[in-house]
This record gives C-alpha cells, sequence and structure tokens, in this order.
C-alpha cells in the first residue's frame, strides 16, 4: 500500500479540487508515495504572483522576494518566522487540474510546481507563442525559445530554390522536382524547356535526346562510316573539351573503344558522359560527380579504370559521337503508352548474343500479345510486364511499345533521364523509334540482326533530327 | 440561435437554398409561432436542452435525423432539417460548421438520388455547380508532394512503413516493392534514400505499381510512366538501379490481374538464376478501396459464378486478396489505413462514425493552412470527397469503407500472417518526425501496431506483417 492518503489544498482563493488518492503501486517515474499531493486549481496553479504577504497583500513571483518584502514592514521578531520553517518541508507533487488529463491522477502528479505548470500550459494552454519561421506554435515560453534557436538552422535547400525544414519532405520533393530533372537533361541535351538557369549550349541541340547506347558491337564497326553536320557536333565536342572537367572527356572515348572486356554497361554509361560534359557549365560538378558515379555504380568499371586510358584523337572523338547521336533512338515515346516498363539500368546483359536472342524473344511475344508476360532469356532476370492497356491505339502502342522494350533490352544503361516530364515533341512525332525496328507501317516485321547493323550503320546527323531510315 | 420564432423564415444564405420553397419552412414557422417552443417534429432536440445551436453534438444528431429522414422518404422532414443546418453551418464557419456543411451537402446528393423530392434534386444540382470547381484538382507532382506533407497523415504511414520496410529486406540484393497506395508513390523517394544509406551495397530495386486509381482524389496531372521515369531518375542518382513497373490492375476486383503477374513473375524469376528477392507489399490507405462483404454481390460476368448468394455470402475481394498475398510468400505486408468504422450499411450510424472521425483532419487544418489558402480548399474538398462517397453513394461506387484496426488485425490473421511489432529505430523516427509538426499529433504502440492520434484521437495506424 503506498501513499499516506495526505493531500493538502493551497491557494484559499479558488476551490479545491478534492482527489483520494488511488492506492495502488505507483507507475514507475511518477512520484514518490510519501509526497504531498498538491492540487490547484487553474488559475492559482497559473497565477503569476503565487507568494502574498500576509500583510498588505502584495504578491511576489518568488518567496525570496517575499521575505525581503516582510522585513521591510517591521515585523516584531517573532512574528519574522513564518511557521512553515518550523516543519520539515514535505516533498510537494501537484496534480494537473484538468480533469480528463492523465496527470490529474495523484498517481500521476508531477513532482515539480514549474513542471506541472508547464504541463498544463502545454497540453491545455493556449499556444500564444508562435515561431517566426514556421507554422510551430507553443504555450510556454521556454519552448518557443528553444525551438527559434534551431528552428531554420538545419535547412535544406533545392535547387529550385524551395526552401524545406524537414529532411522528408525535402527528399520527396528533390525526386519529382524538375531541378533534379534539369540535372539528368545533361544526357538529354535537346530536351530543354523554358529552363531559365539552363541555357543549353546550341550545339546540344543537334543531339537527339534520350540517347540509347546500344553498345560497342555497333559503335565500333561503324565509327567511321557516320556523317554528321560538322559545325554543331564539333562546337558541341569542342565544349566538351573546353569544359571545366576535362577528366570526364578523356573517359569518354576511352570506354568506347576500350578494352573489349569493358562491359556493357561500363561503355554505355561512359558515352553519356558526351552530352553531360556540356552541362557542367551550367550545373554544380558536384552533382555531375554523383551522377557519373551512379552511373558507373553498377558496372566493374569506376573512374580510375576509366581514366586509365589513353586519350583520342578530336576527330576520332567527333565522329563518335556524331556516330552515337545517330544512333539515339527516342524512347520518350514511353510516356504515350499505357503500359510500362522502365528500368534504370541492368546489368544483366553482359554479351551480344543474349541481347539479339532476347530482342527476338521480345519481339515475337510482343507482336503476339501486348498482355503476355515475357521472359528474358537465362542469364537476364528481367521480366517484362505489360497490363491490358486501353489508353492509347493499338498500333502506335505497339511500334512505340516495342521499340522502346527493344531500346530496353539494348541499352544496358536504359534512357537515362530519358523520359522528362515535357517532351520533345517533335521527336516524338519524329518517327524515330518507329523506323528504328522498321515497325512503323510495317507491324509484323521482326527484329533481327539486320535491322540492327542497319540501325547502327545509319549515320547521318543532323541538325534538324530527320527520321532514321532504314533499308 | 433558433430561427423559427418569426414568419417569414430568414432567408437562406447559400445560392443553393434559393429555391427554398416557403410553403414547407412557413409551416415549421407558423408552428412555432402558435405553439411556442414545442418540437416541430419528435424528436427534434429542443434548443435548451443543446445549448447553442453551433454545438458540434447538435449538429451530429441533426444531420443524423435528416439521414433518417432521407432513408425513410420523408421529404418534408428532410428540406426542414436541410434547411436548419445550413443555416447553421456556413461553409466558411469554424472546423465544426464546415465539417457540418460537408455532410449537409453530402446529405443533400444521397437525398437527390433517392428521387423522391424534386426540390432536392434542384437543390443538389445547384450545390453541384460549385462541387465540380472544387473536387477535380489535379495536382501536380511537386503540388502533391507538398500536399502529402502538410500534416502527418501520410507522412506517418511512410515512415514506418519504410523503417519496417529497410529492416525486412537486409542481406537481399534484390527488393521488389509492390507499393498499392493512394498517395501516388510519394512513400517512395524516402525509401530509396533510406536503401541507399544502407551499410551493404544498394540492391536492385523492383518498383511494381498498379496503375492510377483515376476516381479518387488526390489526382495526379502526371501519367505514371512519366513519374516511373522520375523515380528512377531519382534513384539513380542515388545510386540505385531501380525497375519500374505497371500493372493495369484496380482495386474494384481485388487487384486480381496484379496478383497474377505477381505470382507469374515468382514462378519465372525462381526458375531462374537469379539471386533471392525481396518481397514487400507496401498497403497505404488502399485496401480499403477493396470491396468487403458488404458490398452487395453483383450477379454480372464479374463475380465468380459459384457465390450467387447473398452479399452475406464468402465473396469478399478483399479477404480474396490477403489470402492471395500470403500465396506470394512476402518478405513484410505492410498496412497503413485510417483507423474508423465506414463499413455500416445503415446510413445512420455512417455518418456518425465519419463525423466522429472527419473532425479530425477539419481540426488539423487549422493548425497549418490559412483560410482562403488554395491547399486548404484542395485539402477541404479532398475530405469532402471522402464524406460524400461514405454518405451519397451506395454499392460499388461507395469505395471509402474503411475498417478499424482491430478488424484489419482479424482479417491477417485470417490470411494466416503474423503480426510483428516495429522496431525501436521506426517508434523513435516516427516520433521524431510528429515532433516536428504540430503539438496535437501523438504516438501511440497498440499491441504490435503504431497508431497516429491527434490530440488523443485515433486517426491511422500502421502494422507490420510476416507469413506465419
Amino acid at each position: 500500500m503506498s501513499g499516506n492518503g495526505l493531500f493538502s489544498v493551497r491557494d484559499p482563493v479558488q476551490e479545491p479540487k478534492a482527489n483520494p488518492i488511488n492506492k495502488r503501486r505507483n507507475l514507475p517515474g511518477t512520484p514518490d508515495p510519501d509526497a504531498e499531493v498538491v492540487a490547484l486549481s487553474p488559475k492559482s496553479l497559473m497565477a503569476t504572483h503565487r507568494f502574498v504577504c500576509d500583510i498588505c497583500k502584495k504578491g511576489f513571483q518568488r518567496d525570496q522576494n517575499l521575505q525581503l518584502h516582510r522585513r521591510g514592514h517591521n515585523l516584531p521578531w517573532k512574528l519574522k518566522r513564518r511557521t512553515k520553517d518550523r516543519e520539515q518541508p514535505r516533498k510537494r507533487v501537484y496534480i494537473c487540474p484538468e480533469t480528463t488529463c492523465v496527470h490529474h491522477d495523484p498517481s500521476r502528479a508531477l513532482g515539480d510546481l514549474t513542471g506541472v505548470k508547464k504541463h498544463y500550459s502545454r497540453k491545455h494552454g493556449e499556444k500564444k507563442w508562435k515561431c517566426e519561421r514556421c507554422t510551430k506554435k507553443y504555450a510556454v515560453k521556454s519552448d518557443w525559445k528553444a525551438h527559434s534557436k534551431i528552428c531554420g538552422t538545419r535547412e535544406y535547400k533545392c535547387d529550385c530554390g524551395t526552401v524545406f525544414s524537414r529532411k522528408d519532405s525535402f527528399i520527396t520533393h528533390r525526386a519529382f522536382c524538375d531541378a533534379l530533372a534539369e540535372e539528368s537533361t545533361k544526357f538529354n541535351p535537346s530536351n530543354f524547356r523554358n529552363e531559365p538557369t539552363l541555357a543549353p549550349p546550341p550545339s546540344a541541340a543537334t543531339i537527339p535526346d534520350n540517347f540509347r547506347i546500344l553498345g560497342p558491337e555497333f559503335a565500333i564497326p561503324h565509327l567511321n562510316s557516320c556523317g554528321f553536320s560538322g559545325s554543331s557536333s564539333s562546337a558541341f565536342l569542342a565544349s566538351v573539351f573546353g569544359s571545366d572537367r576535362p577528366e570526364f572527356v578523356p573517359t569518354v572515348p576511352m570506354s568506347i573503344f576500350g578494352s573489349p572486356s569493358a562491359s556493357f554497361l561500363g561503355s554505355g554509361a561512359s558515352v553519356l558522359e558526351l552530352p553531360q560534359c556540356v552541362k557542367e557549365e551550367e550545373e554544380s560538378k558536384s552533382s555531375i560527380s554523383d551522377a557519373v558515379s551512379s552511373l558507373y555504380g553498377s558496372s566493374d568499371q569506376n573512374h580510375p579504370q576509366q581514366q586509365s586510358q589513353g586519350l583520342m584523337s578530336a576527330t576520332a572523338l567527333l565522329q563518335k559521337a556524331a556516330m552515337l547521336g545517330a544512333t539515339m533512338a527516342n524512347p520518350p515515346l514511353l510516356n504515350d503508352m499505357g503500359l510500362g516498363l522502365m528500368n534504370s539500368s541492368s546489368s544483366y546483359f553482359h554479351n551480344h548474343t543474349n541481347f539479339c536472342s532476347l530482342s527476338q524473344n521480345l519481339n515475337e511475344s510482343l507482336l503476339s500479345s501486348l498482355s503476355s508476360t515475357v521472359t528474358c532469356s537465362p542469364g537476364g532476370d528481367r521480366v517484362l510486364v505489360f497490363g491490358d492497356s486501353d489508353s492509347s491505339s493499338p498500333t502506335a502502342d505497339t511500334e512505340n511499345t516495342l521499340s522502346n522494350m527493344v531500346m530496353q533490352a539494348n541499352g544496358n544503361v536504359s534512357r537515362p533521364r530519358v523520359v522528362q516530364g515535357k517532351l520533345n515533341h517533335a521527336l516524338v512525332e519524329g518517327n524515330l523509334t518507329r523506323d528504328f525496328l522498321g515497325v512503323g507501317g510495317k507491324p509484323r516485321t521482326h527484329v533481327n540482326q539486320q535491322g540492327l547493323a542497319d540501325f547502327a550503320s545509319l549515320g547521318s546527323l543532323s541538325a534538324d533530327l530527320s527520321p532514321v531510315q532504314f533499308t | 440561435m433558433m430561427q423559427f420564432t418569426e414568419i417569414p423564415p430568414p432567408q437562406p444564405q447559400t445560392p443553393s437554398f434559393h429555391q427554398s420553397p416557403p410553403p414547407f419552412f412557413s409551416s415549421l414557422s407558423m408552428n412555432k409561432n402558435q405553439v411556442h417552443r414545442t418540437r416541430p417534429w419528435p424528436g427534434f432536440p429542443m434548443p435548451k436542452s443543446l445549448g447553442s445551436l453551433g454545438d458540434a453534438n447538435c449538429m451530429e444528431q441533426l444531420l443524423v435525423h435528416c439521414a433518417n429522414a432521407i432513408e425513410t422518404n420523408d421529404a418534408t422532414l428532410a428540406q426542414q432539417i436541410l434547411w436548419v443546418l445550413n443555416n447553421i453551418a456556413p461553409a466558411d464557419g469554424d472546423s465544426n460548421q464546415r465539417l457540418t456543411c460537408g455532410f449537409l451537402r453530402a446529405l443533400i446528393a444521397r437525398a437527390a438520388k433517392s428521387g423522391t423530392c424534386k426540390m432536392l434534386a434542384a437543390m443538389a444540382n445547384a450545390q453541384n455547380y460549385d462541387n465540380l470547381c472544387n473536387e477535380t484538382h489535379k495536382f501536380s507532382i511537386i503540388e502533391l508532394a507538398n500536399f502529402v506533407d502538410l500534416t502527418p497523415w501520410h507522412r506517418f504511414g511512410f515512415t514506418a512503413a519504410n523503417a519496417t520496410i529497410i529492416e525486412a529486406v537486409e542481406g537481399y540484393s534484390v527488393v521488389h516493392i509492390v507499393d498499392l497506395s493512394t498517395t501516388h508513390c510519394m512513400q517512395i523517394p524516402t525509401l530509396i534514400d533510406a536503401i541507399a544509406n544502407r551499410l551493404e551495397g544498394p540492391p536492385l530495386v523492383k518498383l511494381t505499381v498498379a496503375g492510377a486509381v483515376e476516381d479518387a482524389p488526390p489526382m495526379l496531372d502526371l501519367s505514371y510512366e512519366e513519374l516511373g521515369s522520375k523515380l528512377v531518375s531519382f534513384a539513380r542518382s542515388r545510386n540505385i538501379h531501380m525497375e519500374f513497373q505497371i500493372i493495369s490492375s484496380s482495386y474494384a476486383d481485388g487487384f486480381s490481374s496484379l496478383i497474377e503477374q505477381l505470382r507469374m513473375q515468382k514462378l519465372m524469376y525462381s526458375g531462374g538464376v537469379g539471386e533471392p528477392e525481396a518481397l514487400v507489399i507496401n498497403c497505404h490507405m488502399m485496401l480499403h478501396f477493396v470491396p468487403d462483404e458488404t458490398v452487395p454481390l453483383i450477379s454480372d460476368s464479374e463475380a465468380n459464378p459459384n457465390y450467387l448468394f447473398e452479399s452475406s455470402s464468402v465473396y469478399s475481394p478483399r479477404s480474396t486478396l490477403l489470402k492471395a498475398l500470403r500465396c506470394l510468400d512476402p518478405n513484410v505486408v505492410i498496412i497503413v489505413d485510417e483507423d474508423a468504422d465506414f463499413t455500416s450499411n445503415n446510413v445512420a450510424s455512417r455518418l456518425r462514425s465519419a463525423f466522429n472521425y472527419l473532425w479530425i483532419p477539419y481540426d488539423t487544418v487549422d493548425t497549418f493552412l490559412p483560410r482562403g489558402s488554395k491547399q486548404r480548399q484542395w485539402y477541404e474538398s479532398y475530405i469532402y470527397w471522402k464524406i460524400q462517397n461514405i454518405i451519397a453513394q451506395e454499392g460499388l461506387q461507395r469505395i471509402e469503407r474503411l475498417e478499424p484496426k482491430s478488424r484489419w488485425v482479424q482479417r491477417m490473421r485470417n490470411a494466416d500472417f503474423r503480426a510483428v511489432p516495429f522496431g525501436e529505430d521506426a517508434v523513435s523516427e516516427v516520433k521524431a518526425m510528429l515532433d516536428e509538426h504540430a503539438a496535437g499529433w501523438g504516438l501511440k504502440k497498440e499491441d504490435d501496431d503504431l497508431v497516429l492520434t491527434w490530440k488523443g484521437h485515433n486517426v491511422a495506424f500502421a502494422a507490420a506483417w510476416l507469413p506465419a
């Protein structure tokens, strides 16, 4: 049995709130059973001048101040002593006057008067103190002060300029923010919107957006057979050379012409460096290195490896860039699809044969039925699934789907930053993808080696992005 | 505050009541004049006993009476109460008034549907004009990101779920997340961030969604393909390979096509050489859309022909879905939903439940959104959509079939799952998150689950399940 069952009412002004002491064991952290439980009414609890001189009724916030004041009354010596001093001060615990509160029960009384005052204000009081920076409000001034000290000190700033005080809202925003998308348009230089902060180099516009890396198998043999509209591309690459991050430049050609053991992903990824470099002047360097490292993240290769290889000549670089630009198709058609499968990268495809068989698999199954489920060949453990789509015309979607799917299969780094919120519609209508597979107008054509080779042999990089034609 | 003392009755404030017919209400007021202080109709709460009519209890009672009147086709009574309500609950009043106004509009819509009173239909039409502007706001992705984070309503579930997911997929190099959420993947960025921060190397992440919910807010003005690509880009920026897949499937049939696809994928995947894949099913406020036993059985081809008996039969897409999820043998299933009971077939009791739950969002709005702000409008129209769906809709259109936590727990147990408590990390993260919001939000642990509270009242719960 705990508690002595005694309680006292402190302030004579207000009516007391009497409560029998609970006889059960106290919960941990709750008051000493021998303590005196004091029940104060809200008014007396929140009274500011608790210590009242019995002679002149003047109120003071602290007992010491009251004592000092009493001295001034020239009291006889006897009366100077307060009766309170004689008895041992019993430990006092206080209950919250709010009846619905957990701490209204004497067994959950709070041990400190200041504490219970703060508790009462916080829980049951009006929040008079408002933070200037955020929307938080406080009832207790010291809480407000403590918060103001830290509010705004930890701030998260998105590239678009919005500031967040909370990390999770910052992350969520950043994932979808156009600012991040703008970073990713390093890979899609032509995919510019009216972003004042990004002044795309005019040359970059000549490279079709949404680069699709087909891989070195196609790139290498046809390197020299590509033509391009010289000035624009050379300007583009000139800016590459002129970039502030020259170390990126050599990595680009290196991986393409690099050792045959270079993985699909690695070479594919590095090719993407090209347009990225263009943007470096506009973008922050750190984000670029992040993006680059993420590109390489999945492959075995990394920066040091890339950079260890020698430099390519400018002409070769230019030719390669042109060829690459020509071979990039336009995946954003994906947006129009009711079906979707996108992946950021795949390390699944490690050799050419896999790719071909996969593409054939894909093509057959895709052509036969849009709603079938396709498994890729062994070694690749990616499954393409389509649900039923009724959102667009079957033929258009089939073509787009097919081309996109095959592109997916082809590209180890699938359409990096490919699909943006707002697309280059000209490209969408430009039938780049359709003709790639020979699908446009010939919906049942199978993708085959011949088609792919044809694709790779395309060379024209024209400023107006004329559609790539297949024989 | 009772308005019944004089003739003619004071002019109604909103245009929708412009055509309120004098004959109906003058009878009421005449009544009052002749026999002062008697009840206009039996059961009408006397003002004396209730204090002012602005009291929430009074409004609730009026609404319940009105709902009953509509159900019993008592058009006169219904109109009278509607008129009273319209006067005491303006759309721009305090939170109780706005709440009541929402219910009022929903009741009018319901009454108009029952077709017994043309006048009500006219009122409803006049109102719908207002509603149309409100309800169909399509959020841009950034607006939605902001909207979802205004209160911990969703973020609570996100945080608890993400912490649990991270724990559950530890050690796996392939993680497959199936996200069934009404918030259009707003949970995913922070999940990606958490995955990126884990000590062992980043896994391959596969994200599967079921296609956008077209007929319930919040609506997104971005296609899921674009949404997915943004997520994939973001994941890449955090050095994570992510695959995004949309499987067109709907809650209306318990996501049967999604389950089918997942099952097939699992078969094929496990047949291959690939690494073991951790399967995570994350359900966020979506499961309550799936029809349960209270939905009247439809007799067309959608229903299983073997179950042709009445609605109390076993055909319940909700149970079927949970059992099917169990068959997928997931690593963890997380259910986050709102803790209320809107399944009653009786409108009045549903109204009572809804009234005693939906006051919460109206109340929280006051803490963080100033009046007149667009976000407040969107928020309140979102709540209004819910009210409308609960009160004015029936059958398959009524998709807000919330069940309290206890029933979900029971369902999961029946589906052969066992509850797993949230770890210390999850709890402390949720607490820290709540600290950054207004002071009324709280967290409590009930059995193995976490419950979000506002001023002590249950708002939403989060529960994690493993195959038993």
